[in-house]
């Protein structure tokens, strides 16, 4: 092996840790994050803390045991938690939109709204507490995993 | 491998399950939310009638509460364990508009602690909202934490 492919190799593996450290990072945060918002009473509201179980899990997975398998588990995981993180973002706007007629501003004419006004208003946080974006950090996270599995040698030790 | 492989299917079981979950709650919230006028009523009623009645609650407000105060008589439900039914009837009874709508709201912030008999809590949370003026207030006084 050239010393140029062995320094490459290197480069790669600390920028694989570094962002694995990123979506570690992400993972606390968000934690530390829902338990100051008390992200918990329903069913939905539960579903970020199952998500960062999984994406927590698929960091270890590939941090610890990057096995071939392992990373296709870990891929999975990852795609689950960006279809969970779009499902909070609707969720939010949903919320937003039903917060419409309690907000001073709108409830005399949020009846009388066109239904693309008042999605609009909700989408763009015009209205309603919940933050649009805020459950994209999961998909970050999970971006994270798959950029840390792309091209992972123990991959093509196994797929030359 | 195996074992990783099980938990990881567990785990996305779950997630769906979760996620089943929500979309229920969601059709079920906006069931509540838009009820028809005659199957409200039965319900708003029948909540009523298992409340009981504290006139000491209208005063606790009355110094924040606006002129377009009800009328009725005041009648205070458990925060953390009324139903969301009758939740809506004490806040309709209050004139409290988009009552069912509030109601939702204060189940969503459960549980709220015994040591905070003035909700703050959920004061701080239902103010997200930008209520009308003496909403929060109004919405306070009917909700009473010893029940």
């Amino acid at each position: 092996m050239s010393t140029a492919s062995t320094t490459s190799g290197a480069t790669a593996e600390f920028f694989r840790k570094l962002i694995l450290a990123f979506g570690a990072l992400i993972v606390v945060a968000t934690a530390t994050e829902l338990t100051l918002e008390r992200h918990w009473g329903t069913t939905v509201r539960l579903i970020p803390w199952f998500a960062l179980v999984l994406v927590g899990f698929a960091l270890l997975l590939v941090a610890i045991r990057p096995g071939p398998s392992a990373l296709r588990v870990a891929q999975v995981l990852a795609v689950a938690v960006i279809a969970a993180s779009a499902i909070g973002v609707w969720k939010h706007i949903e919320a937003n939109y039903d917060a419409g007629p309690l907000d001073f501003r709108y409830s005399a004419s949020w009846g009388t709204m066109s239904e693309t006004t008042r999605w609009w208003k909700a989408a763009t946080k015009s209205v309603g507490p919940s933050p649009i974006l805020a459950p994209g950090v999961l998909a970050q996270a999970s971006l994270c995993v798959l950029a840390a599995t792309f091209r992972h040698p123990a991959r093509r030790a196994r797929n030359p | 491998m195996r074992s990783i492989k099980v938990f990881a299917a567990s785990s996305l079981a779950a997630l769906a399950i979760l996620g089943a979950a929500a979309c229920s709650d969601s059709k079920q919230d906006a069931a509540q939310s838009t009820p028809s006028p005659a199957a409200a009523a039965p319900t708003t009623a029948g909540a009523a009638a298992t409340i009981a009645a504290t006139t000491s609650a209208a005063g606790a407000s009355a110094s924040t509460a606006p002129s377009t105060a009800p009328s009725t008589t005041a009648i205070k439900v458990s925060a953390n364990n009324s139903t969301r039914a009758q939740l809506t009837a004490a806040f309709e009874a209050a004139g409290i508009p988009n009552p069912a709508n509030w109601a939702k709201e204060v189940e969503e912030y459960r549980p709220y602690p015994a040591n905070d008999p003035d909700l703050t809590r959920l004061r701080q949370n239902l103010v997200k909202y930008n209520p009308p003026a003496g909403v929060v207030d109004r919405i306070v006084a009917t909700l009473s934490l010893d029940r």
